[in-house]
C-alpha cells in the first residue's frame, strides 16, 4: 500500500482547505491524461494527490459581458461541443477537435492542459491567440487571473506557487468580424502530438476582403506557445490573396528560425510550417 | 493511505476500501475480476482498456481510483443481457472484425458509447470514435463495417 493520500474537495472552499496541505512534493489531478501514467510508473511519488474532477463548481462554459469563462475541469469534449466556443473563440474549439484521441478528449481538462504547460499542448496557442487569462486560487481561498503567458514557465513546467491551483479560464468573445482558426502537424494524421501547431485569429472585413487585426500564436516551436507579434503588425490592414497566403508562411518561417535556432528539428519545421500555414489559409478563406 | 470509494460497474453497486494509487483498470482486473478489459500500453495511446463512464468512452488506465467515486462503469462483460450478445458484438463476429482479439473490447466499448450518445453516426463519426484503438491486425475495414452494419439495422 502507498502513502500516499489523496483529498476531492467538492468546491472552491474545500479546494483551498485542501491546498493547505500541499507541499512541493504534491500533485493536482485533472483529467489524469498525463499525471496517471507518471504515476502508475512510478516516475513520480507525490504525498498528496489534490483531485480537481470532484469540485462541480469547475465545471462550466460560459458568457459574461462579453468574456468567455471555462472552468478547470471542463473536458476537452465539452469545450470542442460547446456551440458558444464554436461561434465566439472557433480557432479553440477547433484545437479541442485534433486534441488526442476520442477517449483522451473525454477526459482531459483544459485546466490541466494549461497547468502541465507541455510545448505542444494543443489548446495552449489558441488560448495565446485569444489573449487568455488563468484564474488561479491559493490556499487563503484567493482567487487571482494571469496571464497565459506568466503560468508558461517552461516545457512542462507553470509558475504556480505550491498552494495554488488553476481553477478557469477567461478571454473575450471574439464574435465576427473576428474569425479564427487552428492547425497543427504531427508525425501522423488522426491521434497525433504536434510538432507544430498554430492558432490565427484575425478580424476579416469581407466585403473589402481585408485583413483588419491579428493575434498569431505558435505551439511546440519553443519552450511555450507564443505570439508572432511582428507578424500580427504585418497582416493589419492587408487584402487577402495568394500573395499574402505565400507571405504569410514565409513569415511564419522566419519566426520559427528565430524560435528554435540550431534545434536539430529547425530544418523540417521551417518547411513544413508553410504547409500549416496554407491550411490555415485554406481553412479561412477557402482559398 | 486507502480511500473509501462507491461506485457502480455493470449496473451494479460496489463500495470498496482501495489504495489511491490503482487505476480503474487495475480495480476491473485484479479486484473485481473483470479481465474482458484489456492492459495494451498503460498510457492512453492503445485504447484497449476502453470502458465506459458516465456514457463517455475512456482509457480505464488513466482514470484514478478517486476518480471513479459515484461513476457508473460498463465493461465488455455488461453488454450481454440474458446470454445474447450485444448487436456490435454479433456484428464483429459475423463481419470477421476480430482476428487476434485482443483490442476487441476496446474496439466495442468505444463504439457502444458511440451509439449511446449519437444513435445514427456518419462513416466519419464511426471512424472519429475508434481513432483512439489500434488494432494492429485488421486494417480496420471489418471493424468499420461491423460497426456500420449495427447502425444500418437499427
Amino acid at each position: 500500500m502507498s502513502s500516499l493520500q489523496v483529498l476531492t474537495p467538492k468546491n472552491n472552499t474545500e479546494l483551498a482547505e485542501a491546498l493547505k496541505q500541499a507541499t512541493p512534493k504534491s500533485k493536482i489531478l485533472g483529467g489524469g491524461t498525463d499525471l496517471v501514467i507518471l504515476l502508475n510508473k512510478d516516475e513520480i511519488e507525490p504525498d498528496l494527490i489534490i483531485d480537481m474532477t470532484a469540485n462541480k463548481e469547475l465545471n462550466y462554459i460560459k458568457e459574461e459581458d462579453g468574456d468567455i469563462y471555462i472552468g478547470a475541469i471542463t473536458t476537452i469534449t465539452e469545450i470542442h461541443d460547446s456551440e458558444l466556443i464554436n461561434e465566439k473563440a472557433r480557432c479553440l474549439a477547433k484545437a479541442c477537435e485534433k486534441f488526442g484521441s476520442t477517449q483522451i478528449r473525454n477526459k482531459a481538462t483544459i485546466g490541466g492542459n494549461i497547468a502541465n504547460a507541455s510545448p505542444a499542448g494543443d489548446t495552449l496557442p489558441a488560448l495565446k491567440a485569444l489573449d487568455a487569462e488563468v484564474s488561479v486560487i491559493n490556499s487563503k481561498g484567493e482567487a487571482r487571473f494571469l496571464p497565459l503567458g506568466d503560468v508558461l514557465a517552461g516545457p512542462n513546467k507553470n509558475s504556480l506557487n505550491v498552494d495554488e491551483a488553476v481553477i478557469g479560464v477567461k478571454f473575450s468573445a471574439h464574435a465576427k468580424p473576428w474569425i479564427s482558426t487552428f492547425a497543427k502537424l504531427g508525425t501522423r494524421t488522426a491521434v497525433t502530438i504536434s510538432r507544430i501547431s498554430l492558432a490565427v485569429n484575425v478580424v476579416y472585413d469581407e466585403a473589402t476582403n481585408t485583413i483588419n487585426d491579428a493575434k498569431i500564436a505558435l505551439g511546440a516551436v519553443g519552450k511555450a506557445a507564443f505570439r508572432a507579434a511582428k507578424l500580427e503588425e504585418e497582416l493589419k490592414g492587408k487584402v487577402v490573396n495568394k500573395e499574402l497566403r505565400a507571405k504569410f508562411a514565409e513569415k511564419l518561417s522566419e519566426v520559427i528560425q528565430e524560435s528554435i535556432p540550431g534545434r536539430a528539428s529547425l530544418p523540417y519545421k521551417k518547411e513544413a510550417i508553410k504547409g500549416v500555414a496554407y491550411q490555415a489559409f485554406e481553412d479561412l478563406f477557402s482559398m | 493511505m486507502n480511500m473509501q470509494i462507491e461506485f457502480k460497474v455493470n449496473g451494479k453497486d460496489y463500495s470498496m476500501d482501495v489504495d489511491p494509487k490503482l487505476r480503474l483498470l487495475d480495480i476491473l482486473r485484479d479486484e473485481l475480476d473483470l479481465t474482458g478489459t484489456k492492459e495494451g500500453c498503460g498510457e492512453g495511446e492503445c485504447g484497449t482498456c476502453t470502458v465506459i463512464m458516465d456514457k463517455k468512452a475512456v482509457n480505464s488506465c488513466l482514470v484514478l481510483a478517486s476518480q471513479i467515486q459515484g461513476k457508473e462503469i460498463i465493461t465488455i462483460e455488461g453488454l450481454e443481457e440474458n446470454g445474447e450478445l450485444d448487436p456490435l458484438q454479433e456484428s464483429f463476429v459475423k463481419n470477421g472484425a476480430i482476428q487476434c482479439g485482443y483490442c476487441t473490447p476496446g474496439m466495442i466499448m468505444s463504439a457502444k458509447a458511440l451509439f449511446m450518445n449519437n444513435p445514427n453516426p456518419t462513416d466519419e463519426e464511426i471512424k472519429t470514435a475508434i481513432e483512439g484503438n489500434l488494432c494492429r491486425c485488421t486494417g480496420y475495414g471489418k471493424i468499420v463495417t461491423a460497426i456500420r452494419e449495427v447502425r444500418d439495422e437499427k
